[in-house]
């Protein structure tokens, strides 16, 4: 089982390279530690960062070489409504790598189902962007999660889970609205129950509206600490 | 470099932290030929069954054993067993209105006595007793000699507090005890 799910990460995005079609490749680490400052308020610091390996532009050749993409910094303030519905409001500082670096403000409300022996997380956010050059950009965003214990019939420390979520995108900007589908598939593993380590696939598609859909994929792994 | 080993020190540190203070429980499938005789034969005889009943080796601090899951007559068993195959005991999922009317009111009673609101999300009927007397259960569907008791998991809102709770209730539906059911962080699906 788990060799049959580690082919297929690794033979995913060389699959999609494959078809011509990829514009973006890279790595995508990120760190996330949430702690309860009281008894109803936890707070969450995150940072990912985007490193691209390579980029193809239409029919020309692969460009294959490292660039820094982007940095977020991102840090969130929650209060659980009940022990399935959380809301939270958070700020995000991006370092981008063609000098935009930007602001956004996140709010978002996430709902927990546990029907059977997994997991099914409901993520709806709104978050504006403040860019230097541009207008503002205002995006809606649901996410659906699925978490999926591998090993027993729940998801124990010590053990291995699956973790699978798409997300919709809409923007708007400049009176431009915008698309964006995201698909995660990753494998997990829960450690001691206070920290989970993922790694997967993160792939990207936008600019629907756009002549030149793009395509984006990134390797990406976290660290998901919580106190 | 010096840097390189700040930044291992402060995950190696973090990681320390967050393994601190645990109670570890784990639940892992396991194969029939991995569990006690004993147990295999005593599950298989009494309930008349072999295909589709999973086996699970489960550990709760030093606590120890393994249970199988199955479904018999529609419904859903747990047996567990001790780690050289004494029968432990059985649990079996039930809904709310299958309860006695006793045990539902006093159930009922606890509930509108200590919350303000209160969600069930699951029950189990746990018997146990000598394993002669549980085949019997079994068999007959006479409980003699049988400890009945009530699992309940549910949701509870107190002026204060919104909790998940499991709650282990007697056979009239009176409390025996309750803990605090904490669930896996999920910050990795929301942010």
């Amino acid at each position: 089982m788990r060799k049959l799910i580690l082919v297929i990460f690794l033979l995913l995005p060389i699959q999609i390279m494959a078809q011509g079609t990829v514009r973006l490749f890279g790595f995508f680490p990120e760190v996330q530690v949430g702690f309860k400052a009281t008894e109803k308020l936890k707070v969450i610091g995150k940072i990912e960062s985007q490193h691209g390996m390579a980029e193809k532009f239409g029919g020309e050749d692969l460009d294959a070489g490292y660039f820094h993409n982007l940095t977020d910094f991102q840090g969130f303030l929650g209060t659980k409504v009940n022990p399935f519905i959380d809301i939270a409001a958070g700020y995000q500082y991006r370092v981008d790598s063609r000098g935009d670096n930007s602001h956004r403000t996140i709010q978002q409300i996430s709902i927990l189902q546990l029907p059977r022996n997994y997991k099914i997380g409901h993520r709806i956010r709104f978050d504006q962007t403040y860019l230097p050059f541009e207008k503002n950009e205002y995006r809606l965003r649901y996410r659906v999660s699925f978490e999926v214990p591998i090993e027993g019939k729940r998801l124990d420390p010590g053990e291995f889970y699956l973790v699978f979520s798409d997300e919709l995108l809409y923007s708007y900007q400049s009176r431009v609205s915008g698309l964006e589908n995201r698909i995660v598939a990753s494998l997990g593993h829960l450690s001691k129950a206070k920290q989970k380590f993922q790694a997967g696939i993160d792939y990207r598609t936008d600019r629907f509206f756009d002549p030149d859909l793009r395509h984006r994929t990134w390797f990406k792994f976290g660290w998901y600490l919580n106190f | 470099m010096v840097k390189i080993s700040f930044v291992f020190w402060f995950m190696y540190t973090l990681s320390m932290v967050a393994n601190a203070q645990v109670k570890i429980e784990k639940e892992s499938k396991v194969m029939r030929s991995d569990v006690p005789s004993n147990a295999v034969s005593w599950v298989e005889e009494v309930f008349d069954q072999k295909n589709r009943m999973n086996w699970f080796f489960e550990t709760s601090g030093e606590s120890k054993s393994y249970e199988a899951k199955f479904y018999h007559k529609k419904k859903k068993y747990s047996v567990e067993f001790s780690m050289d195959g004494t029968l432990e005991d059985i649990e079996v999922l039930v809904h709310w209105r299958r309860l006695p009317k006793k045990v539902k009111q006093n159930i009922s009673k606890y509930f509108s006595d200590n919350f303000l609101k209160t969600n069930i999300r699951k029950i189990q009927i746990q018997y146990t007793g000598k394993s002669e007397n549980l085949k019997n259960w079994i068999n007959t569907n006479k409980s003699d000699n049988i400890i009945i008791k009530y699992e309940v998991e549910f949701y509870g809102k107190t002026s204060s507090t919104k909790k998940l709770w499991e709650g282990l209730f007697d056979k009239e539906g009176e409390l025996l005890m309750k803990r605090e059911i904490i669930l896996t962080p999920s910050n990795n699906l929301f942010f």
